[in-house]
């Protein structure tokens, strides 16, 4: 009993024992903001896609080394390595957005690896040491380095990247090429499994589509199974453009050829398809001059399919909807979206075109049935600026928007903030964003898209998240 | 110094937090356990917050020395919004001194410490949601010093609640090469400038059984200007101004009346209304301006948001106390509280998205007074315990806009608290 006043008085010392420093859960309603993730790995066996016009590229490795050890994820892997495509090794890199976004990882420009950045006040992990800005490690032989490393005569271990075998030490090393270039078009994601469906062109104008799954919650895919799960026949060059949606055990998937959108049905989550003989939406409208493509699906909570399209090479974003899943009609002779409804007079100027669309149904909280719609349009969002004392007009460029609708596709509200992923350059240049596709995965929403820079050179796909990490 | 050629607004809103700790959970275990409906019952370390002139009605000098950790179970959208616990410490005073016969003069004191934080501010994009006053709100410092003078049947108190601003200079540093060499400078100026509000009370004993109570809490907010400087020294660069305006830690007028009754000499009845002023707050969106000379002329971005809106609220509360005497030199209470508090916020139909929810607080609590502990302490203690239930009522904001996404709101929060308080 004496001393209970004591402990009483003692009590409120345990509370600062602190906390970590951010609370809160972000909520996300896939709308806005995207934070970008970087670039998204499509894995190919060991090696993974780069952006179509690159080399390929790998890394010097000892005829002795042992094979990195398997990996699901980073966390699996020692200090500099990272798992790529399911192996653990250090990671070639040409640009900051390879390295993934939050992992304290950054492209190291001497030695095209991604690497962990250090300094007199960041020190390294464990019993790593920094060189020159990245953490290395100090050794006396190859063993002592981490997979894709070689111990170097300073005694630090070093990752040689290289195009041909030739680059490297002859009769010792070999280059282990870690990046092919791919040319993949228009992604399409499935939640639950998370499933990714893209295009790819093996050459300039041949298309077919494969299918890929993530192991890691969407940081990256591999492509399963190794063939394409729908090829052009004979006749055709090109399939292209997927989209998929789940109705009930059936998957629909929706995708380009050269009549208009084809259909095709898997009942083994996407790993064969069935497809249809001829196409369930043509174009057919005036304001579609002859062009539809790039189709977006969602299945609504009575197995009504929507299919959104790109209508006229950007003219607008249509809709066809079918009961039964095979046969399409267009409720309306118009666009549902077009550039006039989705221009803002500040934030997203002199749009020109629109297209691309992924759909997704959505229920608010008061349990109405709603249809998320996320799309590619060109325009302008920066201002003209004044350079040299010279007047420069803003570039315009592709970006993604947003709208939603409460009357099953019939109508769109836009955004009131679009567009809602937009990387900015500078002031007045902006990377390019097209072929939208979002996912929910966990708490959060995934968005791949096909990314470009200002002059609209391909850099593959990227991945955005809502809300931030 | 470059002018910078012209200014670009960003279009950058972030929802901002509210309110006062105590005015969440009330500030001792014993208010706490009777529904903290204490403007016309306090009479000890309480006072400083629930009424100042309360101070002058203690029989004696007390000290206290609190501890109380809220767990906030709260949802957004049916999922866990993981709203950090609240906790903290609490010490309150009580020093009445005789000036005649009918005459005390006190000094109160209140003063609460979160142990995570002296005050914490988190921004978030102002479309997503987040519980705008139960988030931050309950994790900043509270301290309110006060004086009090009874003269026969009335008391009167006057004090001030303190709080800080956050301003200076800013930051201001300077990159870039200058006379062949490589320059990195860097100044520091950020102040805290401390803030007040007034706090008035009055206490009237028209008999020893019955006590009415006013109290009045002027406005409080955190003013948040800060101003970034970064000079780039080097052909091509320019001048960069990044100056943030925000307001944090409103806390509006409050103005309390209360009735405190003894229908018998072991129980007290004690009723309350609060009107809280919450519709003079504006500024839930931070103001971000960034003024940019890069030699490259961006044209004005003006960002506009709507109005916060929130409107003025009237709680009601009210609680119980039953004492027994357990043996000559001990004394046990039993407590009961229920209060109603209705949100300030109005529906978020529009692009903000404020949650709060109408709450009803439940309260139950105990007390033990001891005349001494033989041995230890040679004068009164009394120890005190009170758990609080807040129901949150569930709440939907479903947009006008179907771009903007709706949500809903609910939970609860169990609020536990531990006081010790000696008397001398």
């Amino acid at each position: 009993m004496r001393r209970a006043p004591l402990l009483l008085f003692m009590l409120p010392a345990c509370g600062f024992l602190g906390e970590s420093d951010f609370a809160g859960a972000r909520q996300a309603a896939g709308s806005a903001p995207w934070t970008n993730l970087g670039a998204a790995t499509l894995c190919q066996g060991s090696t993974f896609f780069g952006p179509p016009d690159s080399d390929p590229v790998g890394i010097c490795i000892p005829q002795s080394a042992r094979p990195g050890r398997l990996c699901l994820s980073d966390a699996a892997c020692r200090s500099r390595e990272r798992c790529v495509c399911g192996t653990c090794t250090v990671q070639i890199c040409d640009g900051p957005a390879q390295c993934g976004s939050g992992n304290g990882r950054d492209c190291n420009f001497r030695t095209n690896v991604c690497g962990l950045p250090c300094s007199a006040q960041q020190g390294c992990p464990g019993q790593d040491v920094c060189d020159r800005g990245f953490c290395t490690s100090a050794c006396l032989q190859d063993r002592d380095c981490q997979t894709g490393e070689t111990c170097s005569p300073t005694h630090r271990c070093i990752s040689a990247f290289c195009h041909t075998t030739s680059e490297c030490i002859g009769g010792i090393q070999d280059c282990q090429i870690q990046r092919n270039p791919g040319d993949l078009r228009e992604p399409a994601l499935l939640d639950d499994p998370l499933l990714l469906f893209v295009e790819l062109r093996p050459t300039v104008s041949t298309g077919q589509i494969v299918r890929a799954q993530s192991g890691d919650g969407g940081r990256s895919f591999s492509i399963d199974p190794a063939a394409p799960v729908l090829a052009p026949t004979a006749a055709e060059r090109r399939l292209g453009a997927p989209a998929v949606a789940r109705r009930g055990t059936t998957l629909l998937l929706f995708f380009e050829e050269p009549d208009g959108i084809g259909r095709a049905l898997s009942s083994d989550n996407g790993r064969t398809f069935q497809r249809d003989p001829a196409p369930v939406v043509r174009a057919d409208q005036a304001w579609e001059a002859g062009l539809v493509g790039s189709p977006g699906a969602a299945v609504l909570g009575d197995q009504t399919v929507l299919l959104f399209y790109e209508g006229g090479g950007g003219a607008g974003i249509g809709l066809a909807t079918s009961q039964d899943g095979a046969s399409f009609i267009k409720p309306s002779a118009r666009p549902v979206v077009d550039a006039i409804a989705i221009s803002d007079p500040t934030l997203w100027r002199q749009i020109d075109r629109v297209g691309q669309p992924a759909a997704r149904r959505a229920l608010d909280p008061v349990g109405r049935e709603g249809v998320s719609l996320w799309f590619a349009a060109h325009g302008v969002e920066s201002a003209a600026t004044l350079e040299s004392g010279m007047l420069v007009p803003p570039v315009a460029n592709n970006s993604i928007g947003y709208a939603a609708s409460l009357d099953r596709g019939r109508t769109f509200a836009p955004f009131p903030f679009n567009p809602v992923f937009d990387r900015i350059e500078n002031f007045r240049q902006h990377d390019q964003e097209s072929t939208p596709t979002v996912a929910p995965v966990g708490d959060r929403f995934l968005m791949l898209y096909g990314g470009a820079d200002p002059q609209g050179h391909a850099t593959g796909l990227g991945i955005a998240v809502n809300p931030a990490p | 110094m470059r002018i910078p050629l012209c200014a670009l607004c960003v279009l950058c809103g972030f929802s901002n937090v509210l309110a006062d700790p105590l005015d969440t959970f009330g500030f001792d275990a014993r208010g706490k356990a009777m529904g903290n409906a204490m403007t016309a019952g306090t009479s000890g370390i309480g006072s400083a917050f629930y009424n100042p002139a309360g101070a002058a009605l203690a029989p004696a000098p007390e000290i206290g020395l609190g501890y109380s950790y809220a767990a906030m179970l709260l949802s957004i959208n049916d999922r866990d919004a993981r709203v950090s616990s609240s906790r903290g410490l609490s010490l309150g005073a009580a020093l009445p001194s005789r000036c005649g016969s009918a005459c005390t003069f006190a000094v109160g004191l209140a003063f609460y410490l979160p142990d995570q934080f002296i005050a914490r501010i988190q921004t978030i994009p102002v479309s997503e949601p987040r519980f705008v006053l139960l988030d931050n709100d309950v994790d900043r410092i509270v301290i309110n010093p006060t004086l009090a003078l009874r003269l026969g049947p009335i008391a009167v108190g006057a004090g001030v609640t303190l709080f800080s601003d956050a301003a200076g200079n800013g930051i201001d540093f300077t990159v870039g090469g200058r006379g062949g060499m490589q320059v990195g400078e860097a100044k520091l100026d950020v102040a805290l400038p401390s803030r007040a509000a007034p706090l008035l009370g009055l206490l009237w004993t028209p008999r020893t059984d019955l006590r009415v109570g006013a109290s009045f809490r002027g406005q409080l907010d955190l003013r948040l200007r800060l101003d970034i400087i970064a000079h780039v020294d080097i052909p091509g660069g320019g001048d960069t101004v990044i100056s943030i305006r925000a307001l944090n830690f409103y806390t509006p007028r409050k103005l309390s009346l209360g009735v405190a009754w003894d229908p018998t000499d072991r129980i007290t009845l004690a009723a309350d209304a609060s009107y809280y002023n919450w519709a003079d707050f504006s500024g839930g969106v931070p103001d971000l301006r960034v003024l940019v000379d890069l030699q490259i002329a961006p044209a004005l971005l003006q960002g506009t948001f709507p109005a916060d809106r929130l409107h003025d609220t009237m709680t009601l509360r009210a609680g119980g106390e039953w004492r027994r005497a357990l043996a000559p030199d001990r004394m046990a209470a039993l407590r009961a509280g229920l209060a109603y508090e209705p949100s300030p916020v109005p529906d978020q139909v529009l692009l903000t998205s404020l949650a709060d929810n109408d709450r009803f607080v439940v309260s139950l609590g105990a007390g033990l007074q001891l005349a001494r502990i033989a041995g230890f302490l040679d004068k009164p203690l009394a120890l005190d315990a009170a758990l609080e239930w807040h129901a949150l009522i569930g709440r939907t904001a479903q947009k006008l806009d179907p771009a903007l996404p709706s949500f809903s709101s609910a939970g609860s929060i169990v609020h536990l608290a531990l006081t010790a308080t000696a008397s001398f």
